[in-house]
């Protein structure tokens, strides 16, 4: 079984990079795009299995953006990102597979993906 | 009495004087009389003016008069020329008494030749009236009230003629005519100088609307010689709630002696609203034995229960003349204040009696006119107009105080909505940053290869990044509520901690700490990290206070007074906090630093109360500043259940 593939969308660099190299250790394969457009091409090149996304991203707001996946491919993973503790509450988050609120400590949001993945795999 | 009669007119045969001459003669006593009726001196002058005229040109060896007291039982020597000049005003007879009383009563002329063979005689010791023999004496008359007696006398037995009696009652006339302009002349005077009282009272009574001192300047008026000179006022007023009678105040001396010196201090009309503005303040400090009773007494208002309860169910004055035989009145309290006469007079503002005035002259046992109380019903219609005035105003401040807290309250609501937007923006900008620097520092750990120093110094980064998180957290609940999360902890173990942490802040600063951590205090509940945001807060502020100078900063902990709980101050001495900012330090995002957040005090409240506790400020400027936290050991609303 190859490495699951996670696309991480985040408009701030460093994020990215932090994301990237804690989920490689976990030994995901991981890509990353910067913005709403780059983050398209990035879904047809390399279909990955789990999305993770910021709540606030210029451009496109990550909620905005969510909905339109939603429209492409119902059945993609989206682990919602964002400072806000708020959003949680938001119905239209709802329609993500999960929420994390965004911090140093990347525990939650490396046990999040693990379980959806897993959740996933158990369904096929 | 017949014998008295019988001479009435008798008719002198010794001086037959011609018709002509007669009339010439009378010309000039009454020109003259005339003349001097007509000065504008007193009327006490004018009287002895005449009396000297009538001596002169009648060749009477004396003239007096008489008149009426205003109580109209008595006679009193006003004016005389013949009879000893130190028994004026103190010859006194009732009417009736004496021959001159006699002629009072009866309003009929009385002529004598030689007065002491008659019945009514009666010797006035000191008057030498012992000298004398004849008496004329002819009543005063006004609208046939006897206003007084004028008569004559002789050395010698003299009968008295017709035209002697005509010209002396046409010289009655005179000045009875005199006495009556006199008295309406008197009168506007008073209305005059009473206006200009009420005027004056008005003017002092605007200067304020507290009505403890309107009250004061009230008796103040009434007790004042040159206006009403009561000797001493009482102020009551209407409980409607209890349906009682309540003394406020009592103005007037303890002892005799005290009024002599109290009166003579009280000024002319034209400084009074000065004096009675300062009386207001004066007052309020002297206060007196008898102010102390009046202040006690507390009257149900029923028909049984004296005067003071009479005044406010008929809202009618009562002028008390003999109060020990006198069934209205409480025997108790009457016993208690010392007299047998005072006056009580209804305040009354919108047909509704409030309260009452009562007077009495304990000291000078003047007796209280009918006209003294008329002038004293105008009075309280003024007063009743001051209180109204004043109870409106309070009225009027209790609303508006109301309205000013309700805008607090709302301005409060209103910038915590503001604050929560803005913590939202400010959250997820310095979030991402955040995140990084930890997300970094914990790699660095991770990576396992690190020194020793290195990893304590990644930890310490960790260690504050998730505080800061934290905090941010709690800026985003802000507008909701920060529940803290309560556990067991040492307040001195807590800034023992702090301390060390930012040792190095306070070394590089020029800073040099004092402690004085008490060992009585005990753990208490406290949200750890919350409360070690608060008192670091204020550490930093207190360096920044002192940045390029130094200085001392002096932390404290005590038991809580009152009950258990800690007390932790914390002091600097950088200057403290300008007076024109200290209002506003509390607010979010106030602040006069140039990199500061201002969110650092109004947090630091937010979490202090949530806590139960308060926080407060000792403020010296020019010295420093002392901010006092009161915790309670335990927050009495963490055990309410959510
Ligand atoms: N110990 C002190 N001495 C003098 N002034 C003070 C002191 N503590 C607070 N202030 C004044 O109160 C203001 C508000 O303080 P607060 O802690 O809320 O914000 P700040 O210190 O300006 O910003 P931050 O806490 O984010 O650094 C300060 O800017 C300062 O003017
Ligand atoms: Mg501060």
């Amino acid at each position: 079984m190859g490495k699951k593939r996670i696309l991480v969308i985040d408009d701030e660099e460093n994020i990215r990079i932090l994301y990237k190299e804690n989920l490689e250790d976990e030994g995901y394969e991981v890509i990353l795009a910067s913005c709403a457009e780059e983050a398209n091409t990035k879904m047809k090149e390399s279909y990955p299995d789990l999305v993770t996304l910021d709540i606030k991203m210029p451009e496109m707001d990550g909620i905005e953006f969510l909905r339109k996946l939603r429209e492409s491919d119902k059945n993609i993973p989206v682990v919602m990102c964002s400072a806000y503790g708020v959003y949680k509450q938001d119905f239209r988050v709802w329609a993500s597979d999960a929420y994390v609120v965004k911090s140093s400590d990347m525990r939650e949001l490396k046990s999040t993906i693990k379980e959806i993945l897993k959740r996933k795999k158990d369904l096929k | 009495m017949k014998t008295v009669r019988s001479k009435t007119y008798s008719i002198s045969k010794r001086l037959k004087i011609p018709q002509n001459i007669h009339e010439n003669y009378w010309l000039g006593i009454l020109n003259e009389v005339s003349r001097i009726t007509s000065l504008t001196l007193e009327l006490d002058k004018r009287l002895k003016l005449i009396v000297e005229v009538i001596v002169q040109q009648t060749g009477a060896d004396a003239c007096s008069v008489l008149l009426m007291d205003e109580e109209k039982k008595n006679l009193i020597l006003k004016a005389t020329k013949g009879l000893n000049p130190m028994s004026i005003d103190k010859i006194r007879l009732k009417v009736g008494e004496g021959i001159t009383g006699w002629t009072a009563q009866e309003k009929k002329v009385v002529a004598l030749s030689d007065a002491s063979k008659d019945p009514h005689f009666i010797y006035f010791p000191g008057s030498e009236e012992e000298r004398f023999k004849s008496v004329l004496s002819v009543p005063i008359l006004e609208n046939n009230k006897c206003m007084g007696v004028i008569y004559t006398q002789t050395f010698n037995e003299r009968d008295y003629t017709e035209n002697d009696i005509k010209l002396l009652t046409t010289i009655a006339n005179h000045v009875s005519w005199m006495i009556k302009n006199s008295m309406l002349y008197d009168k506007a005077v008073r209305r005059l100088s009473e206006l200009s009282i009420l005027y004056e009272i008005s003017v002092a009574m605007q200067t304020t609307v507290n009505l403890d001192k309107i009250l004061r300047m009230i008796l103040g008026c009434v007790t004042a010689g040159d206006i009403f000179g009561f000797n001493r006022a009482a102020l009551f007023l209407v409980n409607e709630n209890t349906k009682s009678i309540q003394g406020m105040l009592g103005l007037g001396p303890d002892s005799g002696e005290e009024a002599g010196e109290i009166w003579s201090r009280i000024p002319k009309i034209k400084d009074l609203s000065q004096w009675l503005i300062s009386q207001g303040d004066i007052l309020a400090k002297e206060e007196s034995q008898f102010d102390k009773f009046i202040k006690g007494i507390d009257i149900p208002i029923t028909a049984g229960s004296g005067v003071l309860a009479l005044t406010i169910l008929e809202g009618k004055p009562f002028n008390i003349k003999d109060a020990r035989n006198d069934s209205r009145v409480n025997r108790n309290l009457i016993d208690k204040l010392g007299v047998n006469s005072f006056a009580t007079v209804p305040i009354i503002t919108r047909n509704q009696v409030v309260g009452i005035i009562a007077v009495d002259n304990l000291y000078t046992n003047k007796p209280i006119t009918d006209e003294d109380l008329q002038t004293l019903v105008r009075f309280s219609t003024y007063v009743g107009w001051a209180i109204e005035n004043s109870r409106l105003f309070s009225k009027l401040r209790d609303a508006n105080k109301e309205i000013l807290l309700f805008q607090q309250q709302l301005i409060q609501s209103e910038r915590l909505a503001a604050l929560g937007e803005l913590a939202a923006e400010l959250a997820h900008e310095i979030k991402n940053p955040l995140v990084t620097i930890g997300g970094f520092a914990r790699r660095l750990l991770e990576k396992g290869n690190l020194m020793s120093e290195e990893r304590k110094y990644s930890d310490i980064i960790i260690n504050e990044v998730e505080r800061l998180e934290k905090l941010l957290k709690d800026i985003l609940n802000y507008s909701r509520d920060i529940r803290p999360k309560f556990s067991e902890n040492d307040i001195n173990t807590l800034i023992e901690e702090v301390l060390s942490f930012h040792g190095r802040v306070f070394n590089e600063s020029g800073i040099e700490i004092k402690k004085e951590l008490s060992g009585e205090i005990h753990p208490i509940h406290i949200d750890l990290p919350q409360i070690r945001q608060v008192i670091t807060n204020l550490f930093y502020n207190a360096v920044e206070s002192m940045i390029g100078k130094g200085g001392i900063i002096s932390v404290k902990t005590e038991p809580l007074s009152g009950e258990e709980g800690v007390t932790i101050s914390i002091s600097d001495t950088g200057g403290g906090i300008p007076s024109e900012i200290l209002n506003n330090i509390f607010n979010p995002f106030f602040t006069t630093k140039k990199d500061g957040t201002g969110l650092g005090l109004s947090l630091s409240r937010k979490i202090v109360e949530s806590h139960g506790g308060k926080i407060e400020i000792n403020n010296r400027i020019g010295e420093g500043a002392t901010f006092i936290i009161n915790l309670p050991w335990k927050n009495r609303q963490e055990q309410k259940p959510d």
